[in-house]
């Protein structure tokens, strides 16, 4: 806890002498957002309901998209970002040599301060999307959100890492980060929006489905049938890290220094 | 005789000034193409699996909203002629921006800037070039998309498609370069980049066509810049730009195109007097 502790206030002196930087992508973000809530709500001036999630579900669905997304651009984004470069030139040796668990360490080395003001948009969006539901809300439903959510940053972290670690194989300095954002984009969505063969890829292949979707349903009591949704949750994280970790060990082994 | 002379000396050193730049220009190209080939997997990773993807999603979504609605048009968009436009939208947009190898505010910061001031041609000129070479391959994918999409197209009809195509690299190429020279004032510009990126993706149409939006946002937008780095591509490549609409286009695109060049010089100016070539 020491040493993240230090790498948080080496971080944060960091992106604060940035100023100029650091405006521009906290107002990129938030721009963004505000993009996807006008497209939502244009759609529903035209059509009420979308596939069984009526307005006020869909807005808590792209709240807990913003907070799931703030949180995890805050923590992992930047270092996973550029892992493919650390890989190619050789400085992923000093990650190897530290004294921490390699993954654990190199994805929370440095925070995104910009990100923050995503997290506080995504908390006050949620607050205000539950505050004018006319869904009922249950104290069990609201701890198992919170739980899932924290699953969410987890299978995200996983989903990106599906994409970045093929880059010990290549010499390639994004690897398949533009593929990963283009898949994120699709969290955004409900599930149920999909037919029902790309909603089982979306839950147990690539789980993108975990990262909004799902939680969402478990706070508006969008099934009745919990237990199923925590179910394929288990087994879409499951899937998914027993996939990622065969991967990295694979790496790991692959990787040969700067030559790599 | 000694006038006939050197009139002959100046033209010999001319044509091969002429040459030279001629040569100099295959030389950009052939070493960017060659990077190209060199990052295969770069290039499979940046390009064509997130644009199959960006296509699947759009697919996936608006098949199901369009399956919700009773008109068979939304915002003068049929179902087959949207997918047309998410076809399409992921290639113009690379051809445009700047890749990352054009990362002027890094050689700025980093000090490799000076190597481009010794070099005996014009910045500019050179990085243009090397622009266009490096989506050399988006642009011919899209004339081969465009063959596609309209076949009954005439030789005018192909002209208004590359007129649009090279002004949308013009102007992306301006703007992405005045935002990458804030970095001879500022440490590391990089989020006012990706913030233009995003003012200029959605106002341009990246996101959703110019057509879903209100009719007062889309006679505003008409005026600006924007609507030439997507939407009129798109709409010239798909076939659904008049030559009308193109005619008045035209004059607002070459208004654009030498107010951001003039700007471009400006900033320029301005900015090698603060660049102090020692990097950080």
């Amino acid at each position: 806890m020491k040493i993240y502790w230090h790498l948080l206030k080496i971080s944060f002196s960091q992106i604060l002498s940035l100023r100029f930087s650091l405006i521009f992508y906290t107002l990129e973000s938030l721009g963004y957002y505000l993009i996807v809530y006008v497209f939502y709500n244009s759609l529903f001036l035209k059509f009420y309901v979308l596939n069984g999630w009526n307005h006020s579900q869909i807005n808590i669905l792209i709240s807990t998209f913003f907070l799931v997304n703030g949180i995890y651009s805050f923590i992992f984004r930047i270092n996973i970002d550029k892992l493919p470069q650390i890989i190619n030139d050789g400085r992923f040796d000093f990650v190897l040599i530290n004294p921490m668990p390699t993954l654990i360490f190199y994805a929370v080395r440095r925070v995104f301060l910009p990100a923050l003001s995503e997290v506080i948009l995504g908390i006050s969006l949620l607050a205000w999307s539950l505050h004018v539901s006319t869904e009922p809300l249950h104290l069990v439903n609201l701890a198992l959100f919170v739980i899932c959510m924290l699953n969410s940053l987890i299978v995200l972290l996983g989903i990106n890492l599906l994409f970045v670690i093929p880059s010990f194989w290549t010499s390639s300095k994004a690897a398949f980060t533009p593929s990963f954002k283009a898949i994120k984009d699709a969290a955004r969505y409900p599930d149920d929006l999909f037919p029902h063969s790309w909603k089982n890829i979306f839950t147990f292949i690539i789980p993108v489905a975990l990262i909004a979707s799902l939680p969402a349903k478990l706070l508006i009591c969008l099934q009745q049938d919990i237990l199923k949704i925590l179910l394929e949750i288990i087994v879409g994280t499951s899937l998914l890290w027993g996939t990622v970790g065969y991967m990295w060990r694979l790496a790991l082994k692959v990787y040969g220094s700067a030559s790599s | 005789m000694k006038l006939t002379i050197l009139h002959q000396l100046f033209n010999v050193i001319s044509e091969s000034l002429k040459r030279f730049q001629c040569y100099l220009v295959f030389c950009i190209i052939t070493v960017d193409l060659k990077n190209l080939t060199q990052y295969r997997d770069e290039f499979i990773g940046k390009f064509f699996l997130s644009y199959v993807i960006k296509f699947l999603i759009a697919w996936l979504t608006w098949k199901q909203i369009w399956r919700m609605q009773s008109s068979p048009v939304i915002a003068g968009y049929s179902y087959n002629q949207l997918l047309e436009y998410y076809l399409v939208v992921p290639l113009v947009l690379l051809s445009c921006q700047l890749s990352e190898q054009s990362d002027i505010a890094e050689e700025i910061y980093q000090g490799t800037f000076n190597r481009y001031l010794l070099f005996p041609v014009s910045f500019f000129y050179l990085r243009f070039i090397s622009h266009l070479a490096n989506t050399f391959v988006y642009l011919l994918l899209i004339v081969l998309l465009s063959a596609y999409l309209n076949p009954k197209a005439r030789f005018l009809d192909l002209a208004i498609t590359f007129q649009s195509l090279l002004v949308a690299v013009a102007i992306t190429f301006l703007i992405e370069t005045i935002a990458q020279f804030m970095a001879f004032w500022f440490e590391h510009s990089d989020g006012l980049l990706s913030f233009i990126r995003f003012i200029y993706g959605i106002s341009a149409g990246a996101y959703i066509p110019i057509s879903f939006f209100d009719e007062y946002y889309q006679s505003m937008l008409f005026y600006t810049p924007f609507p030439a780095i997507i939407d009129t591509p798109i709409k010239a490549i798909t076939g659904r730009l008049t030559k009308e609409i193109w005619f008045q286009l035209l004059w607002v695109e070459m208004f654009w195109v030498s107010a951001l060049s003039l700007l471009t010089f400006l900033v320029w100016k301005n900015g090698l007097k603060h660049y102090n070539a020692e990097g950080n």
